[in-house]
C-alpha cells in the first residue's frame, strides 16, 4: 500500500510517503526544512498552533519529494499517541480528514512502536526480538513478538538517558544541542577520568534512573568549575557518556539473558551517539545477538516510522474509525488489542 | 500555616515527603515545585502519586520532554514540567488551565516560568541544594484552603522528618 505518514506528538510536525511499510519515498521534519525558520527556529512545537502552522506545508513536501500527490494514496497512518492532547489532534484531524475526502482507510498507531519498527525501513529485521528505546523522554526497554505485541521489561524511574544527556550538558555550559555536543567532546577524552555512579547497575530489575547521575555531575562541575575547560572538559563528557552507556548495556544484557532473544533493536533519539552505537555493538558481538540500529535520521522523531506498523495494521483489516480520540497515555503492553 | 521547612537528607526522604502530603492532597489541588536541577522534584512526584494513584505509580518519571505526563487512578495525577518553555503564551496554549479544574491533582515542575497563571490559592514547594543529599525544603501556601493543608501537613510530618 502506499502510506501518507503523519507525527504531531511532540516537537516536530512530520510527514512521509512510504510504499508496503518498507520503501520510504519521502521523510519530512519540520526542524529540517527552510520554512521552520519563519517560526522561530529550535523552539519545541509543542503548542498545537505551530503543529497547525506547518502540518500543510510538511504534507504538501512530503507528497513532492515522493513525486506523488493525494490523489495516489491508499492509507494513512498518524501517531495517536502519547503526547499532548492538542498536538496529537492537529495530526489525527488532518489524517481523518484526508483519509475521508479521499475514501480511504487510517490507522492511529503508537508513537514508540514507530521508533522500534523504524529499522524494518532499511533492513530486514525478524521477530521475536529486544528492543531498547532511548531518548528525551523514554529510556524503555520491550520484548517484540510481533506488529502490536510488545511487553515493557523495563523503563527509566526518572529522567530518560536523553534528558540526561542535554541536562549535564547544560550543567556543563554546553550549547544546544547538548547530547551531540558531548558526543562530539567525548571523542577526545577520557571515560574513565572522572568517577561517576551507575545508577541501578546491580538492581536486579531492568529498570533505569538517571537522575542521580545528573546530580552528580552538578555536585561535580559546582565543585571543579575553574578546571572544566579543555582537557578537563572532554574528559568528564567521555566519563558522563560512559556512565550512561554502561548503565544501558548492563541492562540491555541482563534484558538479553533472561529473555534468550538473539536480536535487538535499539532505537530512539540517543540511538544516534556514537558511544551507545559503539558498546552496543560490542555488546552484540561479545553474545552472538544481531544487531539493529536505524541510521541517524531514523532515530529522531519522524513520521516515516510510524508507516511500518502502519501499513501492517491495514492490511490485516485493523483501520481506525472516524470516532478515533487522541490518548495523552497509551500503554505499549495494550496496543494492538483491541484498542486501536 | 503559611510557611514550613523541612530538611531532607536523602532522595528516599524527600519521595516520603511527597508520599505523605499525596495522602491528604484533595482533588483539584495545585503543587507547585521550584528549584535547581536535581533538586529532588520528580523524586518527590513521585512520592505524591504513590499517595494518590498507586495503580499508576510505576509510571512516574521525568515530563521534561513530554511537557505532561498523566497517571491514572483513584484521584489522577497531571505531572507538569515546564523546564523547556519560555513564556506564558506558550503555556496557556498548552491548554493546561483545563486541568486546573479537573478532578485530579496538578503537580508542576519548573512552575517559576508561569508564576502569573498560578491560581492564587496553591501550595509552592521550593528545593534547595544544601550540601551532597541534603535539600532544604521549603513550603509556602497561598490562599486559606492551602493553608490549612499545610497545617494539616506539618502536624504529620512533624514526627516523621527533623523540623529546622
Amino acid at each position: 500500500m502506499l502510506l501518507l505518514s503523519i507525527e504531531t506528538s511532540c516537537d516536530e510536525t512530520a510527514a512521509a510517503v512510504v510504499r508496503d511499510g518498507r520503501k520510504m519515498l519521502s521523510s519530512v521534519v519540520s526542524s529540517q526544512i527552510a520554512i521552520h525558520a519563519e517560526y522561530g527556529g529550535v523552539v519545541p512545537e509543542i503548542a498545537s498552533r505551530k503543529h497547525l502552522e506547518m502540518i500543510t506545508p510538511v504534507i504538501t513536501q512530503a507528497l513532492a519529494d515522493a513525486d506523488t500527490d493525494l490523489s495516489a494514496l491508499e492509507g494513512i497512518a498518524v501517531t495517536r499517541g502519547p503526547g499532548l492532547l492538542g498536538a496529537l489532534l492537529v495530526g489525527l484531524s488532518t489524517a481523518k480528514a484526508i483519509a475521508a475526502a479521499l475514501g480511504i482507510p487510517f490507522v492511529g498507531v503508537h508513537h514508540i512502536e514507530g521508533h522500534i519498527l523504524a529499522a524494518f525501513l532499511e533492513q530486514a529485521v525478524e521477530f521475536p526480538f529486544l528492543a531498547l528505546v532511548v531518548s528525551g523522554g523514554h529510556t524503555h526497554i520491550y520484548r517484540v513478538d510481533g506488529f502490536g505485541h510488545y511487553q515493557t521489561l523495563g523503563r527509566t524511574r526518572d529522567d530518560a538517558a536523553g534528558e540526561a544527556f542535554d541536562k549535564s550538558a547544560k550543567i556543563m555550559g554546553l550549547e544546544y544541542p547538548g547530547g551531540a555536543m558531548i558526543d562530539n567532546l567525548a571523542r577526545q577524552g577520557d571515560g574513565k577520568a572522572v568517577r561517576l555512579p551507575r545508577p541501578l547497575i546491580n538492581d536486579n530489575s531492568l529498570n533505569f534512573s538517571f537522575s542521580g547521575l545528573k546530580t552528580a555531575m552538578l555536585q561535580y562541575v559546582s565543585k571543579n568549575r575553574d578546571s572544566v575547560h579543555g582537557q578537563h572538559l572532554h574528559d568528564l563528557c567521555a566519563s558522563f557518556q560512559q556512565a550512561v552507556c554502561d548503565v544501558l548495556v548492563a541492562k540491555t544484557e541482563a534484558a538479553l539473558m533472561q529473555t534468550g532473544l538473539k536480536r535487538l533493536v535499539v532505537a530512539g533519539g540517543v540511538a544516534c551517539n556514537s558511544g551507545l552505537r559503539l558498546h552496543m555493538g560490542q555488546l552484540a558481538g561479545r553474545l552472538g545477538v544481531q544487531l539493529h540500529i536505524p541510521g541517524p535520521a531514523l532515530c529522531g522523531d519522524n513520521a516515516a516510522m510510524l508507516a511500518v506498523p502502519g501499513n501492517f495494521y491495514l492490511e490485516n483489516g485493523m483501520a481506525s474509525e472516524q470516532c478515533l480520540d487522541a490518548t495523552a497515555t497509551w500503554d505499549m503492553d495494550k496496543v494492538g488489542r483491541g484498542s486501536l | 500555616m503559611k510557611r514550613l521547612v523541612i530538611l531532607s537528607c536523602s532522595p528516599g526522604e524527600t519521595e516520603a515527603m511527597g508520599r505523605q502530603l499525596g495522602s491528604i492532597l484533595p482533588r483539584g489541588s495545585l503543587v507547585a515545585l521550584r528549584g535547581e536541577l536535581g533538586g529532588g522534584k520528580t523524586c518527590f512526584t513521585c512520592g505524591i502519586a504513590s499517595a494518590a494513584a498507586p495503580e499508576s505509580a510505576h509510571l512516574v518519571a521525568s515530563p521534561t520532554f513530554a511537557i505532561m505526563n498523566e497517571y491514572p487512578g483513584t484521584v489522577p495525577v497531571y505531572h507538569f514540567d515546564f523546564y523547556r518553555l519560555s513564556g506564558d503564551n506558550e503555556i496557556a496554549e498548552l491548554g493546561f488551565e483545563e486541568y486546573l479544574q479537573g478532578d485530579g491533582i496538578c503537580i508542576i515542575e519548573w512552575s517559576e516560568r508561569l508564576e502569573e497563571l498560578l491560581p492564587k490559592d496553591h501550595l509552592a514547594v521550593t528545593f534547595e541544594h544544601c550540601g551532597d543529599d541534603q535539600r532544604r525544603v521549603v513550603f509556602e501556601a497561598a490562599g486559606q484552603e492551602s493553608e490549612a493543608l499545610l497545617a494539616r501537613f506539618a502536624t504529620l510530618a512533624k514526627f516523621k522528618f527533623p523540623l529546622t
